[in-house]
């Protein structure tokens, strides 16, 4: 599994407060240095991989503010209309921690 | 905003959380993905309907030998190859080929840009047709010469079925307008002429040499290396088909890319000259079989694409058959026959002189149809007005912007936020569609600044140089050049519900890696299968199988207990591969890639079609042919 540990701001390397302008330009660098039809090093694709998906998450507005508060960057999911209807004991929802992907 | 997930309800359960965290009871109680367990079959029957990656379909396909059978002299005196290898290393320069549904064009990066490369008629397009005959194959210009003597012989539209099942609604719906017949075999399409079948692949593979054979004429060299391009909104089994082709025709793929990123690519590197600021293009590509929308920001030579949407059915191919139709009644007034009673070559005449219509209604109030001596002696003629057109076409100029706000929607973008909205393909010249789009984006001027018949090769030969080492330390244009594009349908599992669980959503950034947190859906259940799907439906038998695997090794838990971390990887390529394992559990780990080398026809077939087509190609060299 890739490792996607790090947090989203620092592999972007960009502030918490960052605006997502400055989250765009940060990525468009990186990209331009760890794309991997442009940079044949061993790691650069892997790396790219973790820069593609922090950015994923901070560009999306709901999903940063997702992963400010909860600290995990999964997809968004639609809310589930048919609550009642679930057949087995659910572990009530608390917070999530960060996924490790 | 767009909701690219399908909604994930409540009776598929369980949480979504890490592996190593008990104490982190599931977050994500809508959320739930469940395996499905091994022994429920139901729900795995349903998803087998378009499965492409299962035994059944990978397994040696028998199609009646195809080959024209060749004179038996293409023995050493045509072997020498035309054109030295200067090294093994020197794979020489990376073309770039657009393989259009109705025109093929092929470019080359030449002193320093792109470079379109005429064909030997002196065309820098070529009609993507190749028609079979007892002694030759002909490919471009020749074939469809030769199809006015024997339409039933050519054949063009391959890229119209070719990765498609035969049941495909689009696929049935066009059959009764095609000169040619196509028949079933093993559930795809595949061309019938006489008692031979050709697949789609095979007959994409004759354009693709075409294309290389014009290359290495202008470059005076060998060929290897190609980036192919595609309708953005190819699924899958079409990439693979088309790879599957260029493999046939000897082409190694440096790249698949998508039709409109390449366009942007050829648009982009013009614009950006000196000019660093950011811009946000919609690039409408309205070919003759496909419609492909793309919005992409350029941003100092990074090209990121933000999202995709098109209609794979969609195309100047739809208008000529509207106006066949449309005039077919007044045929049969007029000459006494119906012509779609097996008479081909009425057709292909009614057709060709409704494409003339089409193009001549781009600049001119109405315009007339004449043919000579349509059918038994008799001639046709009549004419219609632009009005007429719209109105004949309207259910087609109806589904022109759908993908455009799918688009934009999926862009979480507004139409007065593009910048420009740039036309490729031959189909924007349909003065209609240029009004829907000015309609819709209003007060912007609709770039036609690049050839909307060559902007595609040109972004391929773009991206072919960026790709070939030699080339990009040679030149400055190229540097920093990048191009980022997306996943064009959402990828994920499925569930004990049936319900699809999307890991990657459609427009993701590739390279891009993302896990999930998936448990078991019954107590004691030891293993469990992983299907993977791509498509946007709620329900996975509504989606495309790529291909699955079974996990075993799940320790005897109940319900819930068993964490199953699951995660997609897309490469820069496209590629995709699945890893999951058991949570906890030594050596549990399974992996599937989603082979590029998995497409409807197997290796054996591909080497011996590439044998025939390798033949081809040498008589075509000695005998001056095509």
């Amino acid at each position: 599994m890739t490792t996607m540990n790090g947090d989203c701001y620092s592999i972007l390397g960009v502030p918490a407060a960052a605006t997502t302008e400055e989250i765009r330009a940060a990525y468009r660098r990186l990209a331009r240095q760890y794309h991997p039809d442009l940079n044949t090093g061993p790691q650069a694709e892997a790396r790219m991989k973790e820069i593609n998906h922090a950015y994923a998450t901070l560009s999306d507005p709901q999903r940063r503010r997702h992963y400010d508060i909860y600290g995990v960057s999964d997809p968004p999911t639609v809310e589930s209309n048919r609550r009642s209807q679930q057949r087995a004991p659910r572990p009530s929802a608390t917070r999530p921690s960060e996924p490790r992907t | 905003m767009a909701v690219p997930f399908p909604e994930l309800d409540g009776d598929a359960l369980e949480s979504n959380r890490r592996p190593e965290s008990p104490e982190d009871h599931g977050f994500n109680e809508e959320g739930i993905p469940i395996l499905p367990d091994i022994p429920t079959g139901a729900h795995h029957e349903a998803s087998s309907g378009g499965l492409f990656f299962s035994p059944d379909d990978t397994e040696s396909r028998q199609l009646p030998p195809s080959p024209p059978p060749l004179p038996e002299n293409t023995g050493s005196s045509l072997d020498p190859p035309e054109y030295d290898l200067s090294s093994e290393e020197d794979v020489g320069p990376v073309v770039g080929i657009d393989l259009g549904t109705t025109f093929s064009c092929v470019a080359v990066w030449e002193g320093g840009r792109p470079c379109v490369i005429a064909n030997n008629m002196g065309n820098r397009t070529t009609p993507s047709w190749a028609s079979f005959h007892s002694d030759n194959v002909f490919v471009g210009e020749a074939a469809r010469a030769k199809a006015s003597r024997n339409p039933q012989c050519a054949v063009y539209d391959a890229k119209r079925v070719i990765g498609r099942k035969w049941s495909d609604t689009s696929v049935q719906e066009s059959l009764r307008l095609w000169p040619f017949s196509l028949a079933e075999h093993r559930g795809n399409c595949a061309f019938q002429i006489g008692s031979q079948l050709y697949t789609p692949e095979e007959v994409s593979a004759y354009v693709l040499a075409k294309m290389k054979h014009a290359a290495e004429d202008y470059l005076g060299r060998k060929i290897k290396k190609a980036v192919v391009t595609v309708p953005a909104y190819f699924n899958d089994a079409q990439r693979q088909a088309t790879l599957d082709a260029a493999t046939i025709a000897d082409l190694e793929v440096a790249r698949i890319i998508n039709e409109p990123t390449a366009a942007a690519l050829a648009y982009g590197l013009e614009k950006t000259e000196g000019d660093d600021s950011l811009q946000t293009l919609l690039v409408y590509d309205l070919g003759g079989g496909t419609l492909d929308v793309t919005i992409l920001v350029l941003d100092g030579g990074v090209f990121e694409v933000k999202s995709t949407s098109g209609d794979t059915n969609l195309g100047g191919q739809d208008f000529d058959n509207k106006l066949v139709e449309h005039f077919l009644p007044e045929v049969k007034a007029q000459c006494g026959v119906d012509i779609t009673d097996n008479k081909a070559k009425a057709m292909k005449k009614l057709r060709d002189a409704c494409q003339v219509l089409k193009h001549n209604l781009s600049h001119s109030e109405t315009a007339t149809i004449e043919v000579d001596a349509l059918i038994n002696g008799k001639d046709f003629d009549s004419s219609l007005s632009r009005e007429k057109f719209v109105e004949i076409t309207h259910s087609l100029l109806e589904r022109c912007l759908k993908p455009v706000k799918q688009a934009l929607q999926d862009a979480r973008m507004s139409a007065d936020e593009i910048d420009e909205a740039v036309l490729i393909g031959g189909s924007t010249r349909i003065v209609r569609v240029q009004q829907l789009l000015e309609e819709m984006f209003p007060g912007k001027k609709l770039s036609k600044k690049i050839n909307p018949d060559e902007a595609v090769a040109m972004g391929a030969a773009i991206q072919g140089a960026n790709l070939s080492r030699a080339y990009e330390t040679k030149d400055p244009r190229l540097v920093g050049i990048t191009l980022m594009d997306v996943t064009p349908l959402s990828l994920g599992i499925e569930l004990a519900s049936g319900k699809m669980s999307t890991i990657i959503p459609r427009n993701t950034t590739i390279p891009y890696s993302h896990t999930r947190v998936y448990k078991n859906n019954e107590d004691y259940q030891t293993k469990a299968i992983v299907e993977v799907f791509e498509g946007e439906e709620k329900y996975t038998k509504n989606n495309r199988l790529l291909g699955k695997f079974t996990l075993p090794g799940l320790p005897p838990k109940r319900r819930g207990q068993v964490q199953i971390p699951i995660s997609f990887t897309v490469d820069a390529n496209g590629v995709l591969e699945v890893v999951a394992c058991v949570s906890g559990e030594e050596g549990t780990t399974k992996r599937l890639v989603i082979q590029k080398d998995k497409g409807l026809l197997t290796e054996d077939d591909i080497q011996r079609k590439a044998k025939i087509l390798a033949k081809w190609e040498r008589k075509c060299r000695a005998e001056k042919l095509n």
